[in-house]
C-alpha cells in the first residue's frame, strides 16, 4: 500500500503524520502527531511517540486494548513503526483525540476554577471509576496528574485519564505526585506500584486542581523532599492552603504518607456513597532534643539522615567511623536494636577505609536500608524501587551508553544485603529476593547471552533490543530479531559479527527455549567455534520463528565462516564445505548453511581420520628414525644377517648336493 | 621348622645328561665308526681338516664360518665317500682317494668356496638391505608429506617436526 509522502503507517490503516504535532496533546517524554484512520476519516486520533531507549508499558498495552476501562483516554492500537525523522523505528500508541482539551489548561482558567461542589462529579467520580477498571486488570495507571486529564467531549463534562502506557510507571510524574518511597528513585525505576499510589496522585491533583496553583512551585526539590519526610506529604502541601472542608477527609487519606493509613478504593467508594470516616490525624515526624548535624542540615529522623547519607556517601562513611550516629540513634532516637546494627556496620565501615575507600560506596548503602528501609534501594547516583532494577537499568544505558552502577549493584550484592536487612526487620521481598539470586547467576557468567545484558532484557520484556545493529528496527519481539539482522547486513561492515552481546542476551532471554548449550559453543575461545555457535544460534532462530530466506543474512554469515570450516582438518572436506557454501547463501537458509558446517558424520569422519593420520604419520616417523639412527649397530646386525643366509646357504646346498648324488648312485 | 627349598627337576635332568652321558656317547660313537669303517672315518678325518680349521678359528657365538665352509667341504668330499662305499671299502681305497691331487683339490677347493661365501656374501647383503632401506625412508616421506597435504601440519606431534619433513621432503630422499 503506497504511504503519502511524510507520513507514515500503522497497520496499514492509521497514517502518522510526523510534521503534524499536536504540542497540546503531548506528554513530557511522548510528542503527539496527528493521525489519520484510513477506513473512518471522521474519526479523530492523535499518536504519542514512545521515547526511543525506555522500555514502554507493552504488556500493560496488550491489556488495555482488550479491557477498555471507562474514564480513560480511549486505546485504539499500537505498534513500532518506522518513523522518518529519526531514521528508526519507534513505538507508537494510538488513542482516540480528547475534544475538550486538557484539564490543566480549561481549570487553569481563574473563571473555570474547580469548584468545591463540582470537584466529587467531575473529577472525583470519573477518576475513580477509571481507577477501579484499572485495578480490575491489574494495572497502576502511575501518570495520574492534571495535565494528564483531558476532557473528552466539547461540552467538557466526561473528565479521562491520559496515556500511561509510552514511559515506565511514574516517570513523567513530578516528585510531588509521587509517594515519599518513590519519588527517591530516578524516574524510570519509581516502580509497578499499585493503586493506592494512583490515588496519592489523586490527592495531589485535587490539591492542585481546588488550589488552581502549585502550592510547592517556590520550594527547591531538597527541601520540598525533607519537609515532605519531616511535615508529612499533606502537611507540606496544604500548610497555610483552605482545602474546603468537606473535601479535607478524602484529600487528607488519600495524601497519607503510611500506606497502611492510606484510603484505597473501597475507602473513597464509601466516601462517594455518602459515607463520612474518621478523618486521619495529621502527623508528623516525631522531634527528637537533639538532632543529628550531617552535610549541612539538621536531621530530626533517620529517613532524611539516610537520604542525605545517600546523597554524600564519603562523608557518610566518615561519619559512620565515629560513633555520633550510633549516640544519636540510641539517646535520641530511642532505637537501640537501629543503633546496635548500625555499630556492627560502622565496624565494617572502619576495616573498608583503612584498606581504601571504595568499599564506602557498598556500605552506605546497606546503613541506608536500616535507617529507612521502605525507602528505594540507592548507590551512588542509582536509586531504584526494588521491583524497578530492570527498568534503573534500561535508564543507566539509555542515558549512558553502559551499565556500570547497575552492574556494581549486583556484583556487589548490595541488593542481598538489603534483602537481608528488609527480612530482619520483617518486611517481605521473597519473591523479588530470588528473582535478583537468579539474575546474580546470570551476572556471574561473562560468555555472550549473560551477563549485564541478560540481567536487562530479563528484567524488562518490553525493551527492544540495544544492539547497534539493529537499534533502530526497535526490535521487541525475538521474531523480528532476524528480519532486523536481514537489514542490518547491508549496513554491516565485513568484519562485524551479527550476534554481539546484547543480540545473545535479547535472543536467551525472549526465546522460550534452553539455548545454553548455543551460547556456550557462542562463548568459545576458539574463533571457529565461536562461529559456529553464532550459526547455531540464528539458524535455530531461523528454524523455530522463520522467515524461510535471510539471503542478506546468510551472505554476511557465509563471508564469516572461514574459522568455521578451518575447524575441519581434512582438506577435502574443506574444499567441498566451500564449493557448497555459495549455493546454500543462495537459498538464504541458515539451517542448511548449519547443516553444512556442523555435520555430524562429516565431523566424526574427520576427527577419526586426523586421528588416523596423527598415529600413521607417528608410526612412519618412528621408523624412518630406526632405519636411520641405527648405524653401526644396523650395519653390524647387517653383516651377522649375511653371515646367517651364506651358512644357511652353504648347508642348504650341502644337503641338497649329498641327496642328488645319494640318489644318483643308488639309481 | 626349616622346609628345604626343592630344586628344579629340569636342572638335575641337564646337569646327568650334559655332562656325563654325551662325551661318552661320543666317545663311543667315533670308537663303534672306527670299528665299522676305518676307512670313512680316515677320509672324513683327512678330507674335512678345512672344517677343523674353521671351526678353530670362527669364535663368533653363531658358528656361520665354520657352518659355511663345514656345508661346501662336505660337498667337495662326498662324492669320495660314495665312492668308497660302493665301490671298494678299503684302507687303499681310501689313502689312494687321498692322495690323488685331483681329488684333494675337489675337497679343499670345495671348502674354500665355503669361505670365499662367508667372506663375499654378508657384504652383498648388506648393501642390498641398505638400498632396500633407503627406498623404504622415501616410501615413507612421501606418504607423510601426502598426510601433511591432506591434514596439515598438526598431525606432526610439532611444528619444528613438521617443517624438518617439508624441508626433506623438498631436498628428496
Amino acid at each position: 500500500m503506497r504511504v503519502p509522502s511524510g507520513r507514515t503507517l500503522l497497520h496499514d490503516r492509521y497514517e502518522i503524520t510526523p510534521d503534524a504535532r499536536l504540542p497540546g496533546l503531548s506528554t513530557p517524554s511522548a510528542p503527539a502527531f496527528a493521525v489519520r484512520d484510513r477506513r473512518n476519516s471522521s474519526r479523530k486520533l492523535f499518536a504519542l511517540l514512545c521515547p526511543p531507549g525506555l522500555p514502554p508499558r507493552v504488556d500493560a498495552a496488550a491489556v488495555l486494548l482488550g479491557a477498555q476501562p471507562a474514564g480513560m483516554l480511549p486505546f485504539v492500537d499500537w505498534d513500532t513503526v518506522h518513523w522518518p525523522p529519526l531514521g528508526q523505528r519507534c513505538m507508537v500508541m494510538v488513542y482516540e483525540r480528547p475534544l475538550g482539551g486538557r484539564l490543566s489548561d480549561v481549570l487553569g482558567d481563574k473563571a473555570k476554577t474547580l469548584r468545591e461542589h463540582e470537584a466529587q462529579h467531575r473529577i472525583i467520580e470519573p477518576v475513580l471509576g477509571a481507577l477501579r477498571d484499572l485495578a480490575h486488570v491489574d494495572i497502576p495507571h502511575r501518570a495520574l496528574r492534571p495535565d494528564n486529564m483531558f476532557f473528552m467531549d466539547t461540552d467538557r463534562r466526561k473528565v479521562v485519564l491520559g496515556d500511561c502506557l509510552t514511559t515506565p510507571p511514574g516517570f513523567d510524574q513530578p516528585s510531588i505526585f509521587e509517594t515519599v518511597e518513590r519519588c527517591m528513585s530516578i524516574p524510570a525505576a519509581r516502580g509497578t506500584g499499585s493503586v493506592s499510589d494512583d490515588l496519592f496522585a489523586l490527592g495531589v491533583t485535587l490539591v492542585f486542581l481546588l488550589l488552581n496553583r502549585n502550592p510547592v512551585a517556590q520550594k527547591g526539590q531538597e527541601d520540598l523532599f525533607y519537609e515532605r519526610l519531616e511535615n508529612g506529604t499533606y502537611g507540606t502541601l496544604c500548610s497555610g492552603a483552605r482545602i474546603p472542608l468537606s473535601l479535607l477527609e478524602p484529600v487528607r487519606g488519600m495524601l497519607s504518607d503510611d500506606p497502611e493509613e492510606r484510603w484505597g478504593l473501597r475507602e473513597l467508594d464509601l466516601w462517594v456513597a455518602g459515607r463520612r470516616l474518621t478523618p486521619i490525624p495529621k502527623r508528623s515526624a516525631m522531634r527528637p532534643e537533639i538532632r543529628f548535624e550531617f552535610d549541612g542540615r539538621a536531621h530530626i529522623t533517620p529517613r532524611t539522615l539516610a537520604h542525605a547519607f545517600s546523597r554524600n556517601p564519603s562523608e557518610a562513611a566518615r561519619v559512620l567511623g565515629e560513633n555520633r550516629l550510633v549516640n544519636w540513634l540510641k539517646r535520641s532516637i530511642g532505637r537501640s536494636d537501629l543503633a546496635e546494627s548500625v555499630a556492627q556496620l560502622a565496624e565494617v565501615t572502619q576495616e573498608a577505609s583503612e584498606q581504601g575507600s571504595a568499599s564506602r560506596h557498598f556500605i552506605v548503602p546497606k546503613v541506608c536500608a536500616l535507617l529507612d528501609p521502605s525507602a528505594p534501594i540507592r548507590y551512588k547516583e542509582f536509586v531504584f524501587h526494588r521491583d524497578c532494577f530492570g527498568l534503573a537499568l534500561a535508564a543507566e544505558l539509555a542515558e549512558k551508553g553502559e551499565i556500570s552502577a547497575g552492574s556494581e549493584v549486583l556484583t556487589e550484592d548490595i541488593l542481598g544485603a538489603t534483602f537481608e536487612i528488609r527480612r530482619q526487620l520483617a518486611f517481605e521481598s521473597t519473591g523479588i529476593e530470588r528473582l535478583y539470586k537468579h539474575m546474580r547467576g546470570y551476572l556471574t557468567r561473562r560468555a555472550p547471552g549473560y551477563g549485564i545484558e541478560r540481567v536487562l532484557y530479563e528484567l524488562n520484556p518490553g525493551l527492544p533490543c540495544q544492539s547497534p545493529l539493529v537499534v533502530q528496527d526497535y526490535v521487541v519481539g525475538v521474531d523480528e530479531l532476524l528480519p532486523a539482522l536481514d537489514r542490518a547486513a547491508g549496513r554491516a561492515g565485513s568484519d562485524a559479527r551479527p550476534v554481539d552481546r546484547h543480540i545473545a542476551a535479547f535472543i536467551a532471554a525472549r526465546l522460550k527455549q534452553d539455548v545454553d548449550r548455543h551460547l556456550q559453543t557462542l562463548g568459545d575461545l576458539d574463533q571457529g567455534k565461536q562461529i559456529e555457535g553464532m550459526l547455531s544460534l540464528l539458524a535455530l532462530l531461523q528454524w523455530r520463528l522463520g522467515p524461510e530466506a535471510l539471503y542478506g543474512l546468510s551472505n554476511w554469515i557465509g563471508g564469516l565462516l572461514g574459522p568455521a570450516i578451518e575447524a575441519y582438518h581434512s582438506r577435502s572436506a574443506r574444499r567441498e564445505i566451500e564449493r557448497e557454501v555459495p549455493r546454500l547463501i543462495r537459498q538464504g537458509s541458515l539451517p542448511r548453511l548449519y547443516d553444512l558446517i556442523d555435520n555430524g558424520e562429516r565431523r566424526r569422519s574427520d576427527k577419526s581420520g586426523y586421528e588416523s593420520a596423527i598415529r600413521r604419520f607417528a608410526a612412519a616417523e618412528t621408523e624412518i628414525h630406526d632405519i636411520e639412527d641405527g648405524g653401526q649397530a644396523r650395519l653390524d646386525a647387517l653383516e651377522r644377517k649375511g653371515q646367517q643366509m651364506a651358512a644357511a646357504t652353504s648347508v642348504v646346498v650341502s644337503l641338497a648336493v649329498i641327496c642328488l648324488l645319494s640318489i644318483i648312485e643308488a639309481w | 621348622m626349616a622346609v628345604k627349598k626343592p630344586q628344579p627337576a629340569k636342572s638335575r635332568s641337564r646337569s646327568r645328561t650334559g655332562l656325563k652321558i654325551t662325551p661318552f656317547w661320543m666317545f663311543s660313537l667315533v670308537v663303534g665308526m672306527m670299528a665299522a669303517s676305518l676307512p670313512s672315518v680316515m677320509l672324513l678325518a683327512f678330507g674335512m681338516l678345512p672344517t677343523l680349521v674353521a671351526a678353530i678359528i670362527d669364535r663368533s657365538h653363531r658358528r656361520s664360518a665354520t657352518y659355511c665352509v663345514a656345508g661346501m667341504n662336505l660337498c667337495g668330499l662326498f662324492p669320495y665317500l660314495l665312492q668308497l662305499w660302493f665301490k671298494s671299502h678299503s684302507l687303499q681305497a681310501a689313502a689312494a682317494i687321498l692322495t690323488d691331487v685331483f681329488a684333494l683339490l675337489v675337497i679343499y677347493g670345495a671348502a674354500a668356496f665355503g669361505w670365499l661365501l662367508f667372506v663375499i656374501m654378508p657384504p652383498t647383503i648388506v648393501s642390498f638391505l641398505t638400498v632396500l632401506s633407503q627406498r623404504r625412508v622415501s616410501q615413507l616421506r612421501a606418504m607423510q608429506r601426502k598426510i601433511v597435504e591432506e591434514w596439515g601440519e598438526g598431525v606432526a606431534k610439532s611444528q619444528e617436526l613438521a617443517s624438518t619433513i617439508g624441508g626433506r621432503g623438498k631436498k628428496g630422499p
